[in-house]
This record gives C-alpha cells, structure tokens and sequence, in this order.
C-alpha cells in the first residue's frame, strides 16, 4: 500500500450532500426502471419485476462498492491505476473475440445477471489512469512528444476498440471525459486545438459511415422527415414529456412507454419521468445532477493535492457528461448517441462503476482543505 | 506534496460553470416542450393511442299514416377482431369460419391484418354469433348493430328507398331524412398499446348511441296495397313497360301512395339495380297528353276566354302555321258546346281555346300550376318540367300544348296541379313525411300541409271538375264509374317522345280520377308506359283508377254521394255483335243498349270489335270499334300472354281486356294455349287454350 501523501490531513467527514443527491438519484432511479420497464418486462419476458429484480442486485452491489471504496483512502488507486487500465482493456479485447453478437454489438462478457460489460469499466479505468498519468506528468504536460503523444495513442487505442463494438455513445463520453482531463491538467490549448482538429472529422466520418447513425444524425435535425424511423423515437420522446405537462399523469401512468417509446428504461427513461412527473419532475432531475455537479467539483476544488484533484474532476465529468448528453437527446437538443443517464436508467455495469466513482470521489471529499 | 495550482482550480471552476449553462438550458428546453407544447405534444401522442370504435344508432322506424310497419330495424351481432389479440391465428381461423360458415383464408386473412381492429362479419345471423360467443376466443369481439328490414317487401319501395350496410340512408325517403333517421351514434373509446392491444385501466368510455326518431309517412298501407295490385295486374293484363299511380289527397297534398311498376325489394336492391331504384314518378317528365286539358280549361274559364256552353265548330281538324292537327280519331264533332268537347276530349277545340287564350297567359298559368318549379316534395331526385322557352314559342307549340303534347312534366307536378283544381284553386305542396316521433312515441315534429298559392277562383275550379265528371259519367272516363259515388276525370293518351321527337306507335297511357266530386277526397292518377295492344287511357288506366278509388273510399269510410237505388244505377250491359255493320248502322245499335263508341281507321265497315259480342260491362263503356282498313289489320299486334296456371276466370279477364277472345277446352287450370306465349296476334283475335285439373299428391 501506498503511503499517505505528504501534507494530507487526516480523513474527515465525507460530503453529506452529494452523498444524499447519488442515493436520491438511485432510488428515484430503481422507482422508475421498474414504472418504465414493468409492462415490457411482462410481455417480453413474463415476468414485470425481471428488470427491477436485477437493477436491484446491481445496486446493493453498487452501494456496497460505493461504501467499500468510502473507506479506501485515494492514493492507493495511483497503483492500481496501470494494472486495471491494462485488465479492463484486454477484457476489451476478449469481448469481441469471445462474446455473441447482441443486437448488431458485443458488449457483454459472461452470462445472466452478472454479466460484466468492459466497455462501463474502462471509462472509470480511464479516469484512474489519466488521473495518475497527468499527475505524474505535470512538468511534461507542454511537451507534445512527452507529455501529450502517450495519452493520445492510449486514447486512440481505447476508442477504436469500443468503435469496434461499436458503441459510439461510451466511446464520446471517455474522450470527452479525456479531453476535459487533459483541459483541466493544464495541456496547452494549441494541443487541444490540434486533437479537436483530428478528432471532428472523424466523428463526422464515423457518424456518415454507419447508416442507421446517419439516420439518427439526420432525423434530430428534421425529425418529421422520418416519423416512423429514426425520428419516430425523438417524436414519441417528445410526445412523452409532452404529455406530462406540469405536474405528470402520476408514477406508473405514462402510455408512451407501452412500446411507442423505444428504450423506455434505459436511454429514453427520462421521458418516462417527464411524462410521470412532469415538469416539476424533470426539473427536480436536472436541478440534482447540477448539485452533483456542484459538489463534485467543489471537492476537486478543495481536493489535497493534484492527484486528487484531477480524480475528482474526471469522475464529476464522466457522471455529469452523460447524464446532459443523456438529457440533451431526449430532449432533442442533441442527436442519438446512445447514452443511458446514470444512476437512474436501467444497466448493473454502469450504475456498479458510477457508484464506485462516488466512492472515490467521497472518500476524496474527506480530506478536503476547503 | 502537489498543491493544485490557482491555474487548475480556475479551470475546474470553469466547467462548474459550463455544467450551470447546460443546466440553465436544458431547464429552458424542458419548460418549452412540457409547458409551452405541452398541449399539442399530448394531443398528438393521444391521436396516436386512442382509437374510436362506433356503436351504430338503431336506426328509426318508418310507419304509414296509421302506424303500420314499412321499415323497421332489428338487432344484429356484428363480429370483429382485434388481431394482436389473437393467440392462435389457424385455431381461431377454423373455428370461427365453421360457426359463420365464412371461407377459411377469408377469416384467416382478417383476423391477422395488420390493423388495431378488422370485421370479421358485419349484421349477422344472431343463432350464429351466440354460438360463436360461447367459444369465447381471445381477440374476437361482438358488436350489437341493427339491420334493415322492409317487413312488406316491395311494398312502397320507391317511396322508401332502402339504408345500406352502416343504416345509412341511400334512396327515397331513407337518404331525404337520413340525419333525423339515423340518430347519433355512440363510440367506445380505447386507448391502445403499440402493439394493438389495450391498455388496461386505461382511457377507456363507452358514449351510448342515441336511437334514431321514428318516420310516420303520409302513405296508408292499404291504399298503397291497392295502387300495387292494381299495377300488377295492368302490368299482367297490358303487358306494358311499366306503370304508375299516385293517389293524393287534394286538401293536404298528402301522398297517400305511390307506386311503380317494376319495383324492387328493398331487403335485396342490389338484385335489381340502380335503373329500378328510380322514381320516375318524381324524377322523369312525359308529355300528358288529355290529362292537361283540365289545365288549359281552367285558365280559359278563369280569364274568361270560353265557359262551358260556348259554341264551337269542329270538322276534326284544324290549321296552325300551315300544321294540321287532328283530333285523336280523326273524327269531328261539327256543331258542337266546350262540355262536350271536354267529354270527348276533341283536341281542335283545345287548339282554338288555347290560341284564344294567347301564349302570355297560357305561361302565366303554366307557372301558377306549378309546372315551372318543382313541387318541392320530400323524395330525392325531383325531375323538372320541359317546355319552350315562353320568348321563342310559337302559336303551334301553344297549340299544341294546349292538349298536353310538346310539353313534358313529371306525374308528380301533374297531379298536384289537378290537385288544386280539386281543392277549390288551392295549390298545395305534395309531402311524403307526416311527423317524427321520439322513443316515447311523442311527436317531436309535425309536417302541416303548405298552401302554395290560389292558383284559379272557386267557381272555376268546380266549373272544370263538372266537366271532369261528365267525362265519367257518359265520356271517355266510363270505365272509372263507381257505383255510390260521383267521379271526376279526364283520360289521356299520349304518344311518346324520345330525344324531342315523337314516337310513333308507343304511347303512354293515363287516367286523373277525383273523388267524390262534391267534396273532393282523393286524387288518383294511373300513367301506363307503352301498354301492348289497346294503348287508350280509357281503356287501359281507368279501370285500374276506378277500382283504386273504389276500395280506398270503402276503406276511408267514405259515405256515398246518392244511394245506388235512388239515382240511374250503371248496369251491367252485354255488349252486341256489331261486326259487318256500317259505322253509323254500329252507332245506332250501341247508343241503343246504352254503350258508346270509339272508330279506329277511316273504314265504313266494321270488322272487328273490343270487347267481344257477349262480354259484359259498364253502361257507358266505349267499344272500340275497328273498321276494315290495312293500316288497323297490320299494326295492331298483340303478343300473347303466358297463361300457364291460370284459372279460367282469370285468362278470360286477362284475354277480355286485351280485346281477345278464349276458346276454352276442359276445366281447370290453363296448361296449353295457341297461339304461344310471345307469339303476335291481331286485336280481336281468338286464342285456344286448354286447361286441365292438376294433379294432387296420392
């Protein structure tokens, strides 16, 4: 184990706040994968608690990672960082050599309720990785050979293997999340500049390769031109929260997600909640992943030292990146990525590791200076 | 130790406040699409989801005047499916033809369309659908529905018209109040899945349907009955094209029937088609022939241009703009008074009444008779009157019209304006429709009779129809005579015209009855469409107008004008033999046993007469006389009608009033006839026919 850094006080108490707003979201979450999912889950799998059963075991495990991960003192993670990068990418790896085709992607490795999805896991890796890489590298970060060239060939590496998935909506999310690391770490902004100038046109080219991506990219810009394909889910999405008005028609009352809404209980279950809850719901929703925002990169802020600061930074951004990507789509501000919202929709992989980043980031916030 | 520099805390405060502008607009977005369309998205959504199923409104009653059933509905299962609903498309398919005796790929077919909702089987047989509930298959749903039935068939069809398989109104008085008929119907609505199910504890509400009102007609089933009878057996007995009779009541313009012959079922019209459906009393104008005189007499009585003992001079044909036009027999009247050429209906004294009256004022009159408008009636399709133009006639076309040629109106507007001379000069508007009623039977709206206009004075109006029953009463109308009653009438025999020109050769002929002529009751009015063999309106539809007026004032409880016993009763005379006398030397015999007669050809000797020396009839009846000339040899043709099955009594009716005589062989019923059914024969010629008793059951 790794010894305390020098100048760390002692642990103190973990931020209340975001501690509340993550059990909040998670169990509004639960509520509503089981409100979204029920009528799906019976037609489809004969039984209405097949989804809140599992989302459920995901979240006990969730929690028990989250308050296992309280505990343990952050520093210890800058050694565990290299080997978890290099396990999660070969888990990469076998995912497509191993795995059967699901739906046009590989995503999955074993089977049933504990299936594990390398692809959730690497965003997490990747966030311990950059965070100890740029830490460490903090006097080389100006120079591109050194300090810059490294992250980028990693990043390559690590995108192309999710593309081939593929799986467009992970792949955004880790090199936005990467990009945003790089930002705060302080990278020279020609640096940047360069790699948006690399990176543009190939998430253009990746977007016009793949039809049903085109589609979709299309379809958000004029969704009437296409009602019943790829513009059909952005209408019904907004007929959803349309219909909720206000106040909503009540939980378990929505009628898009009797099949007219496509994901209801996963990328689309904000809608679900807007036409529960309406207005004053999804405003509740966005109003706490602000907070989460807030005390997240407050703890960044007030971190003890770089290392920490730079974790905290990158798990607030993971979570809070897709969770407005995630809003942004249903909202049809932004075109289909294939984002789910954390902690709330429907997936054990990704609310497992997004709780396990509150860990850190709790266990952060009780060394903080501020 | 690494202190984060003020350099990295900047920058992390910066994307704290980047995540605060996506919050703000996001916000700004949730409240625009939730609050601002929130309407319109919702609306969508629902126009997606909820689907409407109708529940038909039991469509109204129709009844006659007394209340008797012409249309009725009766309930009907109507079976549907609601595909996603199925669980075993093939088993469902097997049962469900079998019970309804449907094809199988046809119920197969609608049970796994891909629609929300398919029928499977509208207005069905309810012991089949009952047995169909009992196998309580998912996905098959039975609705209550009402069908259609015309319980008295053919009865009034024209004036009914039929509904077709939604009860919607499509012909005669069906579709005319098809909207107070049909009543509102009511709706489930459901509100359904993507997949086309429904949504349980859904939006979900059943509107009941709101019956529609009951039609009472001013049609009397009986009298109604009696005009059918009367056309079938013109129809039999002439074998014309076909025919029509309408009888009003001249005080109200109340139709209390109307009937066409060939008529159609209305339970089945799709057996007969569209040309049947047609009411041509409404719809189609012919010429009227005699019928119009009392029209031109009216005028000229009411402007005072001629009154009943003017004098007239009339060598049976006249001149017009180098035209001559004859009388209908070719044969003057001399030295004669307006009556009695209004009895004999002498057209050359029509000519000059009608040139005397001038072309303003026989238009003027044209026009307060109503034959420039429509009458206005209650049934779809009314047809208008064809005329000259009044700038561009001519005093040939006046006097033309002044006997009912040139000019074309429907029976209708014909027997509303001889209507109103039988209602004192007041011209009334025809109606069909006498009131509505509610569930309750309460009246909810009443149709009152509509007075148009005084279209002559009184005086008039009585002036003409003594005229009309002195044309009964010892004129060319004998044949309508009822004992009891004094009638009014007028003959008409018109010959056709197709495309504007005449037809020669086809004629329609008519009769216009009033009855009793001292307070009129009745107006009928007969109109036979190209009766084969004697085609004279005397001959053909006064009969049939007399008996029609006879039964209907039996049955309206009518009391007689005198008692049979007190007045000249008509007796039945037997006809004498008349054939190798001269005309005159014919004359001279019938006038002595009360008899009148008709010439037909310009022959001194006569060589055939209709009816037959022996037959018995009324006094006063015309026989028609045939003297020896080829034109009355060579086109008088008759084919001979099927007589197969026939009692003797009826092939003698039947032969009798063709102006054919029986020689009849055996007893029985008629099993062999020469000549053969559809073969021609001349007037007056004999037909043998042997009949036979049939066999019974051992």
């Amino acid at each position: 184990m790794r010894r305390r850094p020098e100048g760390v006080g002692k642990r103190g108490q973990a931020d209340i706040t975001l501690f509340i707003v993550t059990v909040v979201l998670v169990s509004f979450g639960i509520l509503m994968v089981y409100s979204a999912s029920s009528v799906k889950a019976a037609v489809q799998m004969g039984d209405s608690f097949y989804y809140l059963k599992r989302q459920l075991t995901w979240a006990v495990l969730g929690f028990a990672s989250m308050l296992f991960v309280m505990q343990v003192d952050y520093w210890h993670w800058r050694k565990l960082a290299k080997p978890l990068l290099i396990a999660t990418m070969v888990s990469l790896v076998l995912v497509l050599l191993l795995a059967d085709p699901v739906s046009g992607s590989r995503r999955w490795l074993g089977v049933g309720a504990l299936s594990f999805q390398p692809s959730e896991a690497i965003k997490l890796a990747m966030v311990l990785y950059l965070a100890h890489y740029l830490a460490s590298k903090r006097h080389r970060i100006h120079d591109f050979k050194e300090g810059m060239l490294p992250i980028v060939v990693l990043l390559g590496a690590v995108f192309g293997l999710i593309m081939l998935q593929p799986d467009l909506g992970t792949a955004v999310a880790l090199a936005g999340t990467s990009v945003v690391l790089l930002f705060v770490a302080g990278a020279k902004k020609r640096h940047l500049a360069a790699l948006g100038a690399v990176g543009t046109p190939l998430l253009a080219y990746l977007i016009m390769a793949e039809e049903y991506r085109r589609r979709r990219f299309f379809a958000f810009i004029w969704p009437e031109e296409d009602p019943l394909g790829a513009g059909y889910q952005i209408i019904q999405s907004l007929y959803a929260l349309g219909s909720g008005q206000i106040f909503g028609l009540g939980l378990g009352e929505s009628r898009q997600k009797l099949f007219y809404l496509p994901e209801q209980h996963t990328d689309f279950i904000f809608a679900v909640i807007g036409e529960e809850f309406g207005f004053i719901g999804t405003l509740t929703v966005v109003l706490l992943y602000a907070i989460f925002a807030w005390r997240g990169y407050r703890i960044a802020i007030t971190a003890p030292d770089l290392y920490s600061s730079l974790l905290a930074t990158g798990v607030t951004t993971m979570i809070v990146l897709q969770a407005f990507v995630n809003m942004g789509v249903v909202t049809s501000l932004l075109p289909i990525t294939g984002i789910p919202l954390p902690f709330i929709s429907y997936g054990g992989n990704a609310l497992l590791f997004s709780l396990t980043g509150v860990g850190i980031l709790l266990n952060i916030s009780r060394f903080s200076t501020g | 130790m690494q202190i984060p520099g003020i350099g990295l805390r900047k920058r992390i405060f910066l994307l704290f406040l980047f995540t605060f502008v996506a919050t703000v607009v996001l916000i700004g977005r949730l409240a625009y699409i939730q609050l601002v369309r929130g309407e319109e998205y919702r609306q969508g959504a629902l126009d997606v989801r909820v689907r409407e199923i109708t529940v038909e409104a039991k469509r109204g009653n129709i009844l006659d005047r007394e209340g008797r059933e012409l249309a009725i509905s009766v309930n009907a299962d109507s079976v549907f499916a609601i595909p996603a609903q199925i669980e075993n498309p093939e088993e469902t398919a097997r049962i469900v033809s079998d019970i309804l005796e449907l094809s199988y790929d046809y119920v197969y077919d609608r049970i796994t369309k891909n629609l929300s909702f398919s029928w499977i089987q509208r207005k069905g047989d309810q012991a089949k659908t009952s047995q169909l509930r009992e196998a309580n298959l998912p996905g098959i749903y039975f609705t209550q529905e009402s069908r259609r039935v015309y319980p008295k068939n053919e009865l009034a069809s024209h004036v009914l018209g039929f509904a077709g398989i939604d009860s919607q109104g499509l012909e005669g008085i069906e579709v005319v109040y098809d909207e107070q008929l049909k009543g509102e119907p009511g709706r489930i609505v459901i509100e359904f899945d993507a997949y086309g199910r429904e949504i349980p504890q859904a939006l979900q509400y059943y509107v009941p349907p709101t019956d529609g009102l009951t039609l009472v007609l001013t049609i009397d089933e009986v009298i109604q009955y009696v005009v059918e009878r009367e056309l079938d057996r013109i129809m039999v007995e002439h074998q014309a094209k076909s025919a029509m009779g309408i009888v009003m009541d001249p005080k109200t313009g109340e139709i209390l029937a109307m009937a066409n012959r060939p008529a159609f079922d209305p339970n089945k019209p799709l057996e007969y088609g569209p040309e049947t459906w047609r009411n041509p009393i409404v719809s189609n104008s012919y010429a009227p022939g005699s019928i119009f005189k009392p029209i031109t007499t009216a005028a000229a009585f009411e402007e005072g241009v001629v009154n009943a003992n003017t004098h007239f001079w009339d060598p049976g044909n006249v001149t017009v703009l180098g035209h001559t036009i004859r009388n209908w027999n070719g044969r003057g009247l001399g030295d004669t008074t307006f009556t009695e050429a209004f009895q004999q209906s002498a057209n050359v004294v029509f000519v000059k009444t009608g040139l005397a009256l001038g072309i303003d004022r026989f238009y003027e009159y044209l026009e307060k008779f109503g034959f420039m408008e429509k009458t206005g009636i209650d049934l779809p399709g009314e047809g208008r009157a064809i005329y000259p133009a009044q700038d561009r006639a001519t005093d040939l076309d006046l006097a033309v019209m002044s006997f009912g040629q040139t000019l074309a109106v429907t029976p209708l507007q014909m027997i509303t304006a001889i209507a109103a001379i039988a209602n004192d000069g007041y011209l009334m508007q025809p109606y069909i429709a006498k009131e509505f009623r509610d569930a309750d039977g309460q009246v909810v709206e009443s149709f009152e009779p509509t007075v148009k206009r005084q279209v002559v004075s009184e005086e008039t109006a009585r002036e003409v129809l003594h005229l009309m029953q002195l044309t009964v009463d010892e004129g060319t109308g004998a044949r309508a005579q009822i004992e009891g009653y004094n009638v009014g009438g007028k003959t008409g025999t018109a010959e056709k015209v197709e495309n504007g020109r005449l037809v020669e050769g086809r004629y329609m002929s008519a009769f216009m009855g009033v009855v009793p002529i001292e307070d009129p009751q009745l107006v009928v009015y007969i109109l036979v469409d190209e009766p084969e063999g004697i085609y004279y309106g005397s001959w053909v539809a006064a009969p049939a107008a007399g008996n029609i007026m006879r039964d209907s004032l039996r049955y309206l409880g009518i009391p007689p004008s005198y008692d049979p016993n007190e007045k000249e009763v008509i007796k039945d005379r037997e006809v004498p033999s008349i054939i190798n006398l001269t005309v005159s030397e014919a004359d001279r015999v019938l006038r002595n046993n009360g008899l009148r007669m008709t010439v037909i050809g310009d022959g001194e000797r006569i060589v055939r007469q209709v009816p037959a020396a022996g037959a018995s009839v009324a006094s006063y009846t015309e026989v028609l006389v045939y003297t020896e000339t080829e034109e009355t040899l060579s086109t008088d043709r008759l084919t001979v009608p099927d007589l197969s099955g026939k009692s003797i009594r009826e092939v003698a009716n039947i032969l009798g009033s063709m102006g054919l005589s029986l020689e009849p062989t055996g007893s029985g019923v008629a099993a062999e006839q020469e000549p053969k059914a559809g073969q021609k024969i001349s007037t007056g010629g004999t037909v043998r026919v042997k009949f036979e008793t049939p066999e019974t059951g051992r």
